[in-house]
């Protein structure tokens, strides 16, 4: 069931209602129940996988509590059991395709396998318990805790990546009912049926054509860069929408999930954008992997940058198994060292220059200019077409247009709304509460003006609702 | 109030869904429209004449979103009485809408000059011809190949003459609509689709993306691959919850809110942004080869399979040229005369056919590229008179 479908929002409605009437005791294994049939409206037999995983790393992590002296053991051992699901669902073909020319028989069947739904996401989440527990940061856990994280639905197929010691404690689900909370999820689960039906899916279909392999090498300067931009609105409404769906149905039954985007495109540097976008993967690469290896090198600059660049290569190939996730992950790590050396030389030579105004604005146009070309390899279907996309964009200036002037006009509305979110989150938030504070208003608030906000959202929902239209990070 | 509250997270979804079905009852973009037409004043509504002459058996009435149907129908009937020749006329809206021109009046089932030509200049032949018109707004030439090959594909379908129209702006058209996705259903069809996007020319790129979409439509796609039992749970679910939805009103009036929401913004694109349908714009980049090598394919394609290819430049509104710059015109000149010399396909100009008085004026201004009922009765006496159906044949009624 897709989050932007009719089933799923009956489903929903139903096992709200339903867990707020059931006494608190039944509602784990209730909860467990939805996830598990949310997971096998799609495939029963990929349940299994999940379920394996659960059952490896709650094995390992039993092994580590009881043998102290084999943690390291356990934990590579578990690690390397529930990466292996990972590797050969989703880098298999990929490795096999680039090892063609090297195999004597051809691709094997291998290459054909169907990536079962959101692996990334609950291997990543299953790696990170582990190590977890190797540190001592999670205690005993029973093995349907560990299960209702893994599989809690609203975050299984497409995150927020979540971390056991957040999680756990709210999956007693034992939180009093709280009408707050509920019109909260509300909220965001309005917002993220617009996001998706409305503004990312409106893109979708100009980004197809102007992505075509074959004569995206004809694309003009402006269509390159429009098709860049809309790309990155696109693939940040479908995920945002995402999260907010998630993140929506978990505050329902009273469960709040971390935040996985804050307006990304206002990022003042490179940095600050990894702060802003898929902030649970950013958090998650940090303290599991970033850290970790530099921990050795004490800020020592060729590690550093090394490390920066292998590391979001990395989290580039997390996102798919091809070149240009690669090359997208590489990019944004050598904006990151570029930006490092920026910092270091700040703190050292030009201090007064670069903390200027002009440097800070000159930055934050960098960084948007940045990130909008690096989703050129990101969505290109080969390194040719984006290498032909790149070159255009940076070496051939010209205002010709080649596609529907609604496009164009679409993709600039639409940085208009990135442009004003923060400003408009803040009104609407600050109004929120203005009705909260008054008795009166607030009945208004509950009958008349969030109804009204509800059905407009609902409203754009279905007029743009398309069966067909999966989001982007399903893939992943 | 404590009971409100207790209540309110329930109240609050029920009002908003009560409130949804309100709003797709109403319809409030109408309103919208309404109000933006009468604040611009820009040309009267009912000069976009709704209901036009319809007759299925000579003209896809779904104007290319459900052609599947209207072919398979005239399949059966030109197979039940075979005819000497059969002219198919394949082009943009310029063919199945009439926006009046200040000065006419506003009557129901007026023609538009295909059904003029069928209907009033040439009864006499309608015994041994038959002629069909294939049109859709924003008609791309992938589109005009897509139908080309799939009249091809059918014996019953198959034409003697096939006249086309060619159009500055649908140069700048790209893609295949969904609606025209179901023809794939046919297998001879469907395997020549699979031919061309495989193969190394630059439209082949849009069949590739149309195949795909058509796929991953799934079970109503491709009824013969997928059984139901190959259908998942969530599948299923979604499908009978829009079985039930289709059943209650509201629900079915949303692709009529839709269309007056898109037309609300495209009412405050031309008159607020002042971006008309009379802007010029280019001709560049993708699109363009894209296009050229769909024409040279349906002109390659017509040659292969022994039938006439006849081709006009549609009449462009003198007032409101649309080419962005003279490099634009003699781009688009270039391709009309490439044609004629690669091809040997008769190539008729009837861009400046239309005078200026005849040409249509809507909410959204002066139109390039609809005219009124003169233009259409114009248009059919040019056709005649210009020879494009028949060099010896036909004289004006």
């Amino acid at each position: 069931m897709q989050f932007n479908s009719y089933s799923y929002l009956l489903f929903l409605a139903l096992a709200v209602i339903l867990f707020w009437r059931l006494p608190v005791s039944w509602r784990r294994v209730y909860v467990l129940a939805l996830s598990l049939l949310f997971y096998a409206s799609w495939s029963i037999a990929f349940l299994l996988l999940p379920l394996s995983i659960c059952a490896i790393t709650y094995f390992c992590a039993s092994r580590m509590r009881r043998s102290p002296q084999n943690k390291r053991f356990w934990l590579w051992l578990g690690i390397a059991a529930v990466l292996s699901g990972l590797a050969f669902f989703k880098y298999s073909a990929f490795l096999l395709q680039n090892l063609k020319p090297l195999l004597p028989g051809g691709v094997p069947a291998i290459a054909a396998l169907v990536l079962p739904l959101g692996i990334s996401f609950y291997t990543f989440e299953a790696v990170s318990y582990l190590l977890d527990v190797r540190q001592g940061r999670v205690s005993s856990t029973s093995f349907v805790d560990l299960c209702l994280f893994v599989l809690f639905w609203p975050h299984l197929i497409a995150g927020p990546i979540v971390r056991f010691r957040e999680l756990a404690p709210q999956l007693r689900f034992d939180r009093p009912f709280e009408r707050e909370s509920v019109i909260r999820g509300l909220d965001r689960l309005v917002l993220g049926l617009v996001q998706k039906n409305l503004f990312a899916n409106s893109l979708a279909g100009w980004v197809d054509d102007g992505f075509l392999p074959r004569v995206a090498h004809l694309n003009t300067f402006l269509d390159n860069w429009c098709l860049a931009a809309a790309f990155g609105l696109q693939i940040y409404f479908d995920f945002a929408a995402y999260s907010n769906m998630a993140i929506g149905a978990a505050q329902l039954i009273g469960v709040r999930l971390p935040e996985n985007f804050r307006c990304p495109y206002h990022a003042q540097n490179p940095v600050e954008f990894w702060s802003r976008w898929h902030m649970t993967l950013s958090r998650w690469i940090r303290d599991y992997l970033f850290f970790p290896i530099n921990a050795r090198h004490k800020g020592a600059p060729l590690p550093l940058y090394t490390s920066l660049m292998g590391v979001m290569a990395l989290v580039g190939l997390w996102h798919g198994a091809g070149w240009g996730f690669v090359l997208w992950g590489t990019l944004h790590g050598a904006y990151l060292v570029a930006y490092r050396v920026f910092e270091t030389l700040q703190k050292t030579r030009f201090a007064s220059v670069a903390s200027s105004r002009p440097v800070a604005l000159g930055w934050r146009l960098a960084t948007l200019a940045a990130v909008t070309a690096a989703w050129v390899p990101f969505r290109a279907a080969t390194l040719d077409q984006a290498w032909s996309m790149l070159r255009t964009m940076v070496a051939s200036p010209s205002l010709a247009f080649s596609y529907s002037v609604n496009f164009y006009l679409a993709t600039s509305l639409l940085c208009l709304f990135c442009l004003l979110e923060p400003y408009l989150e803040r009104i609407v938030s600050g109004l929120d509460q203005f009705m909260c504070r008054h008795q009166p208003l607030m009945l208004g608030n509950h009958l008349a003006f969030r109804p009204l906000l509800y059905a407009v959202g609902l409203l754009l929902f279905m007029i743009f609702d398309d069966r067909d239209t999966q989001f982007i990070y399903f893939q992943f | 109030m404590k009971r409100f509250a207790a209540l309110s997270p329930l109240l609050t979804p029920l009002a908003a869904i009560a409130l949804a079905i309100a709003l797709l009852a109403a319809n409030p973009f109408i309103w919208v429209n309404a109000a933006l037409a009468s604040v611009f004043q820009a040309g009267p509504k009912e000069a976009k004449i709704e209901r036009l002459y319809q007759d299925p058996s000579t003209a896809d009435l779904s104007t290319g979103e459900r052609p599947a149907e209207a072919l398979a129908s005239l399949a059966s009937a030109w197979a039940s009485h075979p005819v000497a020749d059969r002219t198919v006329l394949i082009g943009n809206s310029q063919m199945l809408s009439i926006v009046l021109a200040p000065g006419e009046s506003p009557v129901d089932g007026l023609r538009t000059y295909p059904d003029l030509l069928g209907e009033q200049y040439l009864p006499w032949a309608s015994r041994r011809e038959a002629h069909y018109r294939l049109a859709a707004g924003n008609i791309s030439y992938m589109e005009a190949l897509w139908y080309v090959e799939y009249l091809l594909t059918v014996p019953e379908l198959r034409p003697s003459h096939l006249i086309l129209q060619l159009n500055y702006e649908s140069m700048r058209k790209l893609g295949i609509r969904d609606g025209m996705l179901g023809l794939l259903a046919h297998p001879p069809f469907l395997a020549a689709v699979t031919r061309i996007a495989a193969s190394a020319e630059p439209h082949s790129a849009v069949f590739a993306q149309a195949l795909a979409r058509w796929r991953s439509a799934g079970p109503a796609a491709e009824p013969r691959k997928r059984k139901p039992s190959a259908q998942t749970a969530a599948d299923l679910a979604e499908t009978r919850s829009r079985a039930a939805l289709a059943s209650f009103a509201p629900w079915d009036s949303r692709h009529s809110v839709k269309r007056e929401f898109l037309t609300s913004l495209y009412l405050l694109r031309v008159h607020l942004l002042r971006i008309k349908p009379t802007t010029r714009r280019p001709l560049s980049g993708a699109t363009l080869t894209m296009s050229s090598s769909s024409l040279d394919a349906i002109a390659r394609a017509c040659a292969a399979h022994g039938i006439r290819l006849s081709v006009f430049n549609a009449p462009q509104n003198p007032a409101t040229p649309l080419y962005a710059s003279e490099r634009d015109r003699k781009t688009y000149s270039a391709i009309l005369d490439r044609f004629r010399q690669v091809h040997h396909v008769p190539v008729y100009d009837f861009e400046n056919a239309i005078p200026a008085r005849c040409w249509g004026r809507w909410i959204d201004g002066s139109d390039p590229i609809h005219f009124g009922r003169a233009g259409h009765e114009r248009m059919a006496h040019l056709f005649l008179s210009s020879g494009i159906l028949s060099e010896t044949r036909h004289a004006v009624q």
